[in-house]
């Protein structure tokens, strides 16, 4: 479940090396988006999900062009904070408009549990997955074999060679950030009915999303989908037969064992020297 | 009126000035050298004519539409194309992705072909990462993808940098083959007394002045040129073989 949002931390670095950290408040703007739409006003849930990707663009455009794009000519780290700020306004604007109690979105999906080799699940938390991996092929595909995805992949690379083949850097890059909100906004829409729908909900996702994608490799969709399967499995068994105290202490120090030993992740490449 | 023309180019990096007052032209068809020492401000000029850095002050003019102060991306649409210093190829992508890059202002991927006819050590590497080729490659790739462009003037800044002699000459018989296109080529380099051969016309960049132009020959005919700007330089590496001769 982590792997969707943390798809999106991929997208923004594969392009322009840089991170939205208030990736995780998009989650909770997705939800909040829908819960608005589906549950408050009552609409059917296809178009609250193409309300959710519409706002989440948007609001990745914004963080763009708010947060990161004064910084990045510059090459200046500031993009770090910046996005955190603004993580925080978003959610503060959410408290006042939303209230700070969770309300619950009701789902199909979400009301009786199946059974998989003896372990109820919710159909709900099986389209997660289902829908990681198909979001994650459609990404790879578009950076891989699509012109535009291979111009985003050139800015990755050398933003300035790239602005010098005629590629508009600064388009590319605010395309990238819609790119990565639209994912976490979705992951969102998916999360709502399995956690309640809450101004706070998107700040410890965004985190663990993060820990996600360093696992992963940064430069890897592959990895990061991989790597979120395998974070979302050792919680569950930690939180199942240590406690549920001891599941970010371990979470967080694979992270940390990590960038030890293996710092471009599992599924990234070692970084190549440039020639 | 010349087909580039650049007058009273000023330009700093922060509160440094590196270009004063530069001006200069490249005609239609023209192979045009500028040379000087290091640190002279060669590769700053070259960068700020490709949109890449902002001129203080000064007009850059292309078949007279005014170009200073766009940026990069915009200025190739125009049809000057940058072959920047070290190449910069995108080494993680294929050679073939590297062309079609290229032509991205664009948009028509047909100039492919011509462009594996003209460099066809590429042919056979169309497929590979072009961070797999060799260094002379590399350089030929960044060349072919500054063509893909369709640029009417070609910038290139240190073609012969790291290349072996026999490389080197390759280049510039390269560079003659772009001009016999059409494309007029603006050419920056350390070895001042090669590229005076190839250029029919050459600056001399001293400290961000424009200390000499004129004809390359008569330039590289000037005795206080050649002590000055090609002493030990003309000797490295490439002697002037028959094949060097200037074009007739």
């Amino acid at each position: 479940m982590y792997g969707l949002v943390a798809l999106g931390y991929h997208v923004t670095w594969a392009t322009s090396r840089t991170l939205n950290f208030s990736q995780g408040h998009v989650v909770m703007v997705g939800a909040v988006v829908a819960y608005a739409v589906h549950v408050a006003a009552g609409w059917p849930l296809v178009i609250a999900l193409g309300v959710t990707v519409i706002a989440s663009a948007a609001f990745g455009l914004v963080v763009e062009r708010v947060a990161v794009r004064p910084f990045f000519r510059t090459g200046s780290p500031v993009w770090l904070l910046s996005t955190i700020a603004l993580g925080i306004i978003v959610e503060n604007v959410a408290m006042l408009t939303f209230g700070k109690d969770a309300r619950a979105f009701p789902s199909t999906l979400a009301l009786k549990p199946v059974f998989v080799l003896g372990a109820g699940v919710y159909p709900q938390e099986l389209l997660l997955p289902v829908v990681g991996v198909a979001l994650m092929g459609a990404t790879q595909l578009f950076y891989h074999r699509t012109f535009y995805g291979r111009q985003l992949k050139a800015v990755a690379w050398d933003s300035e060679a790239a602005g010098l083949m005629g590629i508009d850097v600064p388009r590319a890059v605010a395309v990238a950030y819609a790119l990565s909100a639209v994912l976490a906004g979705v992951a969102g829409v998916l999360l709502a009915p399995l956690l309640n729908v809450s101004p706070t909900m998107g700040t410890l996702i965004g985190l663990k999303a993060f820990a996600v994608a360093i696992i992963g490799g940064l430069g890897s969709a592959a990895g990061i989908v991989v790597a979120g399967f395998l974070y979302g499995l050792v919680e569950a068994l930690v939180a199942g037969y240590v406690s549920t105290g001891a599941r970010e202490i371990v979470g967080f120090a694979v992270v940390i064992a990590m960038l030890v030993v293996r710092p471009w992740g599992l599924g990234g490449a070692r970084p190549a020297r440039r020639v | 009126m010349s087909l580039l023309d650049v007058r009273n180019l000023m330009v700093s990096h922060g509160q440094i000035e590196v270009l004063h007052d530069v001006s200069l032209a490249v005609g239609e068809g023209e192979i045009v050298a500028v040379i000087g020492p290091n640190g002279s401000g060669k590769t700053t000029l070259l960068r700020t004519l490709a949109g890449v850095l902002r001129p203080r002050r000064g007009t850059i003019a292309l078949a007279g539409r005014a170009l200073a102060g766009e940026p990069a991306w915009r200025v190739v649409r125009h049809g000057i194309a940058l072959v920047p210093e070290g190449r910069r190829i995108f080494a993680d992508q294929t050679v073939r992705a590297n062309l079609e890059l290229g032509a991205v202002s664009h948009g028509h991927l047909d100039g492919l072909d011509a462009a594996i006819a003209r460099f066809p050590a590429l042919r056979e590497r169309l497929d590979q990462p072009a961070g797999a080729l060799s260094g002379g490659q590399q350089q030929m790739l960044a060349i072919a993808r500054g063509l893909m462009a369709r640029p009417r003037v070609l910038l290139l800044d240190e073609p012969s940098l790291g290349l072996a002699p026999r490389l080197v000459r390759e280049t510039f018989e390269v560079v003659r083959g772009i001009r016999a296109e059409g494309v007029s080529v603006l050419l920056v380099e350390q070895l001042a007394a090669l590229a005076l051969e190839v250029a029919d016309r050459g600056y001399v960049l001293d400290r961000g002045r424009i200390v000499a132009e004129g004809a390359a020959r008569a330039l590289a005919a000037d005795p206080r040129i050649v002590r000055a700007y090609l002493g030990q330089r003309s000797a490295r590496g490439v002697s002037s073989g028959p094949e060097c001769q200037p074009a007739p």
